[in-house]
């Protein structure tokens, strides 16, 4: 063999071998990855590889991780208010280029059980926003805020899924408009209409509100503009309230509806409706409350025989709190202490404490904070009496602005609220039935996550390495540490009974440390490393 | 280039020394070689290669951002027996390479020692050298590391890096020829020659588990896990092409 012949040879076998490559996912990077609590586990979102980790706790701080497939350019994630679904919206590849590349998607997956069952929805329009039902049923997806993703995209498309059909193709609609654009949409409780029982899905646009019924989608929607043909002021809807369900009473569904730059609070009665192509029609009633609304509910008042439906809307302007009959538009003010801008309904939380009890036990109890920017301070209590309001506002102080409530779930400490402070110094675990108001000071600014079982707290500084947990029955804080900065913590149920937690580490490709949530102890912590590098 | 350097300076190096190592050699406790004894047939020869191993292996992505394992080759053997146009030697052979790539953005290496006994049977043809087919079974050290912010700090500073390592089974088959390049003249003359071969077969090393562990000291009280990348089996065809000097 000539020795001239041997080098190219070598070469070319050089080169038609070393031609391969490896899987690109070594080359995604991890860094927009994503980490979301559930029920039982925290999934991890890794979109660079188009997959969910599911990270399961174990005994011994052990962990079990399963990956799911997901579409492709994930553009909005969440979960379930109970937190046993995921939802991932996929724009896909778009547009498409191959009949390989990926459509736009929805991938559910049903973290109820540790089983994690994953299900597809495909869609033929990338959208970047969706919506969940609280109650589980529906989700639907929309344009609204985001950016355009496609060259042509219908602004007011909407489209529906039943996740009680996995893997259903989905509805699409496309709802009248008077110029708006969806920007919120709302899931009601069933509510009775003249036809029967409907639930109904409200959408927000900027200029007007529309009602689409769930439970029949051929049935037209109603769609309501705000803006009064007589006026160029515009009405920007800033949020919506669903009066309850009464099944013995045909002209129970209302709506409420403040605006963010109108001093009128809209309701509607979704009475019958003389067009045979409706079920109903909705009539408008539209309720001067003295200033720009911060929030308003439905609430049920006492004082006669039987309660009243009314509408308490928070004037922070006028310091005052407004109560409106959604019938005759009738409005009854209530002077406030401070200038509350948020309110949330107490009542089944305080039922059998003797001291708020009013006269009628149908009577709500609202809870008011000033959840805003104002320096008002502490929260208060509010019976919701027609013929005594001034006497009925007892406040507890608390030092500093909050910033945000939060509900304590499960069924033992339901009557706690965690009141979490503006300045980060700390937080209030407010008594509603005693009315009385915990501190806990922290040495910076605290995060708070309330254990799904609501047995529990956790505050823990984000970017910080400091953990405690506070148990609701004692309020006493157990810390412990962990070596990496914390991104975020979920506290997780195990298979085999006993509960995680779950602290989240952005460093590398992923870690976490995994505590005992009963019984945390740093000593006892298992730190787990690389969670996204294993392989595709 | 860092194999290439290396190849290079042991060549010039071993062409430099036959004249120094023939008295050392002549040492060996080997039978004297004959009056008539043809010196490209019977023979001790030193290689110097590089190898090549394509490794389509998904457990070696991480560490490699081609299908690609290249090393350092070097190995000895000694004629043990000689008949008509056929020998037969055997030898010994270690084979080094180290592979590095970026794994989702963490560092990750893989270094390989392969510790092999070549079992060479050779066909001659005189001055135009020999073609030869080799069996090397032996064992192999693989060491696999990664290195992942989210790992333990240690106290020397740092993170603890994630590692794995192993001694392994490990096989060769191949097939090549050699081709005297100097002298090719007077073959019972004792003198050193130099030879080039090139050789390609199958390679493989039994599967190593790369369940990776933070690597740290064992007083170390924490509890820590580390990341499984699944099972690498070092396996594929392979090249080498080799410098080599008989006496």
């Amino acid at each position: 063999m000539s020795r001239l012949s041997i080098a190219p040879a070598l070469a070319a076998l050089f080169l038609l071998c070393a031609c391969g490559s490896r899987n690109g996912y070594w080359d995604y990077p991890v860094a927009n990855a994503t980490s979301y609590g559930l029920k039982n586990g925290v999934a991890l979102v890794d979109d660079a590889d188009h997959r969910v980790m599911m990270v399961t706790a174990l005994d011994d701080q052990q962990v079990q991780t399963r990956t799911f497939a997901i579409g492709h350019n994930a553009a909005s994630t969440t979960t379930s208010p109970d937190g046993t679904h995921l939802f991932v919206l996929s724009t896909g590849d778009w547009p498409r280029r191959t009949s390989k590349d990926e459509f736009p998607s929805l991938t559910v997956i049903d973290a109820s059980t540790f089983d994690f069952h994953p299900a597809r929805y495909e869609m033929t329009e990338p959208l970047a926003n969706l919506a969940v039902d609280p109650l589980g049923r529906w989700a639907v997806a929309y344009a609204g805020a985001a950016a355009t993703t496609s060259f042509v995209q219908n602004a007011n498309e909407i489209v529906v899924f039943d996740l009680s059909t996995p893997g259903a193709t989905p509805v699409s609609r496309t709802i009248r408009s008077y110029g708006g654009t969806p920007q919120e949409l709302i899931f009601t409780p069933k509510l009775q209409l003249p036809t029967g029982q409907r639930r109904l899905l409200i959408i927000e646009t900027n200029i007007d509100i529309t009602f689409v019924d769930l439970d029949d989608m051929s049935q037209p929607e109603v769609t309501i503009p705000l803006t009064s043909g007589t006026s160029a002021q515009q009405v920007t809807p800033a949020g919506v309230v669903v009066d309850g369900f009464d099944p013995t009473n045909p002209l129970d569904a209302r709506i409420a509806l403040r605006a963010n730059d109108n001093t009128n609070v809209f309701t509607w009665l979704l009475g019958p409706s003389s067009d045979p192509s409706q079920e109903y029609t909705p009539v408008l009633n539209v309720i001067p409350v003295g200033g720009v609304p911060s929030d308003i509910a439905f609430v049920r008042t006492g004082g006669g025989a039987s309660p009243l439906l009314r509408v308490a809307a928070l004037v922070p302007t006028k310091s005052n709190a407004v109560l409106a009959d959604p019938d005759t538009a009738i409005t009854t003010p209530v002077a406030l202490p401070a200038p509350y801008s948020n309110l949330s309904l107490v009542t089944t939380m305080v039922a059998g404490d003797m001291n708020m009890a009013p006269s009628a036990a149908a009577t709500d109890v609202a809870m008011l904070w000033n959840g805003g920017p104002s320096s008002a301070t502490g929260v208060a209590f509010w019976v919701l009496t027609v013929d005594q309001p001034y006497r009925s506002i007892q406040s507890v102080p608390v030092q500093q602005p909050i910033e945000t409530v939060h509900d304590v779930g499960g069924s033992l400490y339901q009557d706690l609220k965690v009141l979490e402070m503006q300045n980060g110094s700390g937080f209030f675990v407010l008594d509603l039935k005693s009315r009385t108001a915990s501190p806990l000071e922290t040495m910076s600014r605290a995060s708070i996550l309330i254990a799904p079982d609501g047995n529990r707290l956790w505050a823990f500084a984000h970017g910080g390495v400091d953990l405690a947990k506070v148990d609701f029955s004692n309020l006493n804080p157990v810390p412990v540490r962990t070596e990496p900065p914390i991104e975020s913590v979920y506290d997780v149920a195990r298979p085999t009974a006993g509960r995680s937690l779950i602290a989240i580490h952005k460093l590398g490709t992923l870690g976490a440390t995994i505590f005992d949530a009963l019984n945390p102890d740093t000593a006892t912590s298992r730190r787990v490393t690389a969670l996204l590098l294993e392989g595709p | 280039v860092k194999h290439l350097s290396i190849l290079l300076g042991a060549l010039s190096f071993m062409m430099a020394a036959p004249y120094a190592r023939a008295e050392e050699f002549s040492l060996v406790e080997t039978p004297a070689p004959a009056a008539q004894t043809n010196r490209l047939q019977s023979m001790w020869r030193f290689e110097l290669g590089y190898r090549g191993t394509f490794v389509k292996e998904a457990a070696f992505d991480p560490f490699s951002t081609q299908d690609y394992f290249g090393q350092v080759s070097v190995g000895f053997s000694r004629t043990v027996y000689a008949k008509g146009r056929f020998s037969f030697a055997p030898g010994f052979a270690w084979d080094f390479g180290r592979s590095g790539a970026t794994a989702r953005g963490d560092g990750a290496s893989l270094d390989v020692h392969r510790l092999v006994v070549p079992l060479e049977g050779r066909m001659h043809f005189g001055k135009w050298g020999y073609t030869f087919v080799r069996a090397a079974p032996g064992i192999a050290f693989e060491a696999a590391e990664v290195d992942d912010a989210a790992s333990p700090t240690l106290t020397s500073g740092g993170t603890a890096p994630l590692t794995k390592s192993r001694w392994l089974f490990a096989t060769d088959l191949s097939a090549g020829y050699a081709y005297p390049l100097w002298p090719r003249e007077n073959p019972t003359e004792f003198m050193p020659r130099v030879w080039i071969q090139a050789d390609g077969g199958y390679s493989w090393i039994a599967p190593l588990g790369l369940n990776l562990a933070p690597d740290l000291p064992s007083s170390d009280p924490r509890m820590a896990n580390g990341v499984d990348l699944g099972a690498l089996t070092m396996r594929g065809a392979f090249f080498r092409v080799s410098a080599a000097v008989s006496f």
